[in-house]
């Protein structure tokens, strides 16, 4: 957008203000001192007047006095000259004006024509040697001269005290003058730096904004407020343009932050499906590999269990039908989410093999509510915990123990618990037991003590939460282990 | 709430604009003041307007109310009327003849359009108001007239109308018989046609058969000091006098200062010329009896107009009197 002020205009305007002020107190003091000095020149013109007539009245008596004396043709020239220079001196004065000084002047004017002529009936008399006649005319002419020259006295007189009085009012005037003309620079200087000060700061300021901005933004912050420049000149456009630039590399920035966040959470969640993958390969190959020797060992176990039916051997057959059971709801597909009620069909077969297995005995409680057997869960996940409780719990400790899993709903949570009252676990102990097992371990293919870990991580890959499982233990006071979800997570099947 | 900024902006722009008027008002008051002189009298010789007529006035003297007050007149009307109007005075006192004569002859070479004189000497002075009329230069006399010369024409109090107030004071001041004194300026004291006009209209004014007569005449200078020394004559020389009749405003002043000087105010009563402050309070007060006023500015302006009528071709009486009016302790 073209500004409507441009810098070039407002400058302009600026210095064409600060010249009218300049020139007009310029103006103002010229115009005074002319006014002083014509003021001053009229005062003493008339003087000056009064002067050159008195002086050219002098010279023409003393050639008329030479001429009368020597009678030379050059004395009698002296003479036409000096009274040509006086009457030239009042020549247009002859106008009547009201100020007396002026009317006195006429006066003066009107006897140096009659004492022209008194003077020229002297040469003529003398030229005739009318003796009489000039010295009459001469006396005429005396008188004539007196007469001017006590008129030039009024006049002196009169134009003194014109004078004094436009003096005393010139200076009581000027007096004020001065005053006013004091005013007059000091608000014109003042004016004018407050213009300049304000005018150099309404150019720079936005300027050293813009800077200071723009230093901001170089730094890589762009959550600066946008540059408020009100003008409309090409600082108000640069500013303008300086925010939407400032405006869209944030929009650029914030975008481009949001999408490398997305790539971000997109390559976990890629590394979190390979980790998927690779865990499903190895246990689907674990699962293939389990399954060749379970068909063949639950064939053998149900023709075990015929076989001592038929022998009557009851408790080997109870035995081994109970195996044979647990195989069977073992060896479905590890993957294939089942219900709480399938873990506890499961826990029930395990627990009657142990009661034959070890002679200790060993109490298995399950205490599920019904309302949270139907609960989506993944399968074997009780089974190695009560396994791990019986094989690392009660492993140093006689006279067997009691292993309780529990269900129940605490504080919009649902918690599955496997408590047992062994040995206990320190707490060097807890923290290695929850790791996850990785598929990059070593030991993963070896299957040692790693029962607890496996659970741990599949039950964070089937809920998405890492902190899904806890262990709470003491040495020699058991082993508990929480399973806790969020209700709204939980799904019924 | 206003924020700092809009404040400060606030602050700024009442400053430029306080600054802004004091700056205008101090530029258009120095102009005004510079551009006023042109108003304030005729002081500059480029302020006089051109004047249609140039008139001479000679007046014996500018010092005395009188004849401030006369020229104040013909002022006035020289403003009103637009002409040039020159007063001239005789240089000092003791040249008053000489210095008016003198003038009357630079009135003539100068080719002046009128001349306006008071006559201070009628006998001297007519040759030179005759050769003046001649030479085409109308003359009018002021208050004081030269009856007997070819002056154009006269403005003033009516002399016989003057006597004969003055008789008529007389007699009310002193009913049993005024024993008067006669204190005659020098502007009177040569002027004597016009002062046996007057003479005869205090005569005519006092009733025939009365004691009432004037015991002595005493000419009085102009100034101060001559007047106070002929009042204090009187008083000596004269002490039958029981009224003192003054023809000029000084005179009266200084006659009254000597009679109350005599504590002889209640036997002498005062009869004085012209109307000032000075004049109003010894009326108030009784140390003057009376006093007959003329009205110099009037006569000052119909001079002019005179004048002016002269030179227009237009009819001019030759006598125009303006009123004279008595005033006494009782009708002031």
């Amino acid at each position: 957008m073209r500004p409507n002020r441009t810098i070039r205009n407002r400058l302009l305007m600026f210095f064409i203000l600060i010249m009218l002020i300049t020139a007009l107190t310029s103006v103002y003091s010229l115009f005074a001192s002319l006014r002083l000095g014509g003021r001053v020149d009229q005062l003493t013109r008339t003087e000056v007047l009064m002067r050159n007539i008195r002086g050219q009245l002098s010279e023409t008596k003393q050639a008329l006095d030479n001429y009368l004396l020597l009678q030379h043709e050059e004395n009698r020239k002296q003479v036409q000259r000096t009274t040509e220079n006086l009457q030239a001196l009042v020549v247009g004065r002859n106008t009547p004006y009201q100020s007396q000084e002026q009317l006195m002047v006429k006066d003066i004017s009107f006897l140096i024509d009659k004492y022209t002529i008194q003077l020229n009936g002297v040469i003529e008399a003398k030229t005739i040697r009318d003796i009489m006649g000039y010295t009459e005319a001469y006396k005429s002419a005396e008188l004539t001269a007196s007469y001017i020259n006590s008129y030039i006295d009024k006049v002196l007189i009169e134009n003194l005290n014109r004078r004094t009085d436009a003096y005393r009012f010139l200076s009581e005037s000027y007096k004020q003058v001065q005053l006013f003309n004091f005013y007059l620079v000091v608000t014109a200087i003042l004016l004018t730096v407050l213009l300049i000060m304000l005018f150099t700061d309404s150019l720079t300021r936005p300027v050293v904004r813009l800077a200071h901005l723009a230093e901001e933004i170089s730094r890589g912050n762009f959550e600066v407020a946008d540059l408020q420049v009100k003008t409309n000149d090409e600082i108000g456009v640069t500013a303008r343009a300086f925010n939407e630039m400032k405006n869209s590399i944030r929009r650029y920035v914030a975008q481009m932050q949001e999408k490398a966040q997305i790539e971000k959470n997109l390559a976990a969640q890629k590394v979190k499906n390979l980790e998927m993958q690779h865990l499903l390969k190895n246990a689907e190959m674990a699962s293939l590999r389990s399954q060749m020797n379970p068909h063949f060992l639950f064939n053998s176990l149900n023709t075990g269990v015929q076989l001592a039916i038929l022998e009557e051997a009851d408790r080997t057959a109870e035995f081994m039908g109970n195996l044979a059971s647990l195989f069977r709801h073992n060896v479905r597909r590890l993957w294939r989410s089942n219900t709480i009620d399938d873990e506890l069909r499961g826990l029930h077969f395990y627990a009657d093999l142990l009661r034959v297995r070890f002679a200790t005995t060993y109490r298995i409680d399950l205490s599920i509510p019904k309302d949270l057997r139907q609960i989506r869960f993944p399968p074997l996940i009780f089974q190695p915990l009560v396994e791990n409780s019986i094989i690392h719990g009660f492993e140093h400790k006689e006279g067997g123990g009691q292993v309780r899993v529990t269900g129940l709903k605490r504080n919009g949570k649902i918690v599955f618990s496997v408590k047992d009252d062994g040995s206990g676990m320190t707490q060097d102990e807890i923290a290695p037991a929850l790791k996850p097992i990785s598929f990059s371990d070593e030991d993963f293919s070896s299957r040692s003590g790693l029962g607890m870990r496996n659970v741990v991580l599949r039950l964070r890959l089937f809920f998405n939460r890492d902190d899904i499982v806890t262990i709470q233990s003491n040495l020699g006071e058991g082993t508990e282990i929480l399973i806790e979800l969020p209700e709204e997570e939980a799904e019924h099947v | 709430m206003y924020n700092k900024p809009v404040i400060r902006k606030i602050f700024v722009k009442s400053v430029i604009v306080l600054l802004a008027i004091v700056f205008l008002f101090s530029a258009f008051q120095s102009v005004r003041l510079i551009l006023q002189d042109a108003r304030r009298g005729r002081l500059y010789l480029s302020q006089s307007e051109p004047a249609r007529y140039h008139f001479m006035v000679i007046l014996p003297t500018i010092e005395d109310e009188f004849f401030q007050k006369m020229w104040e007149g013909i002022q006035e009307a020289a403003e009103e009327l637009n002409v040039g109007v020159e007063l001239q005075v005789p240089r000092n006192i003791l040249e008053l003849r000489s210095g008016t004569l003198e003038l009357m002859e630079i009135a003539r070479l100068s080719q002046v359009d009128g001349v306006a004189l008071y006559v201070t000497n009628e006998e001297e002075l007519k040759p030179a108001i005759n050769r003046t009329v001649v030479s085409g230069i109308p003359v009018v006399t002021l208050e004081s007239d030269a009856p007997m010369s070819r002056r154009s024409g006269f403005v003033g109090s009516n002399s016989f109308k003057l006597g004969q107030e003055i008789g008529r004071l007389m007699q009310a001041a002193q009913p049993e018989g005024a024993k008067a004194a006669l204190l005659k300026n020098e502007y009177f004291s040569e002027r004597a046609s016009q002062w046996s006009i007057i003479q005869y209209g205090i005569l005519t004014s006092l009733s025939s058969g009365s004691s009432h007569e004037i015991v002595t005449e005493r000419k009085t200078q102009i100034g101060v000091l001559s007047s106070e020394e002929k009042s204090r004559q009187i008083l000596y020389l004269n002490p039958e006098v029981n009224v003192i009749f003054c023809t000029s405003l000084v005179d009266t002043i200084s006659a009254a200062n000597v009679v109350a000087e005599f504590d002889k105010e209640d036997e002498i009563k005062l009869i004085g010329y012209g109307y000032n402050q000075e004049i109003a309070r010894g009326l108030e007060a009784g140390y003057i009896y009376g006093t007959l006023v003329r009205d110099p500015k009037s006569i000052g302006e119909r001079g002019l107009q005179a004048l002016l009528g002269l030179n227009s071709n237009q009819y001019v009486p030759s006598f125009i009197y303006i009123p004279s009016q008595v005033l006494t302790g009782d009708t002031q």
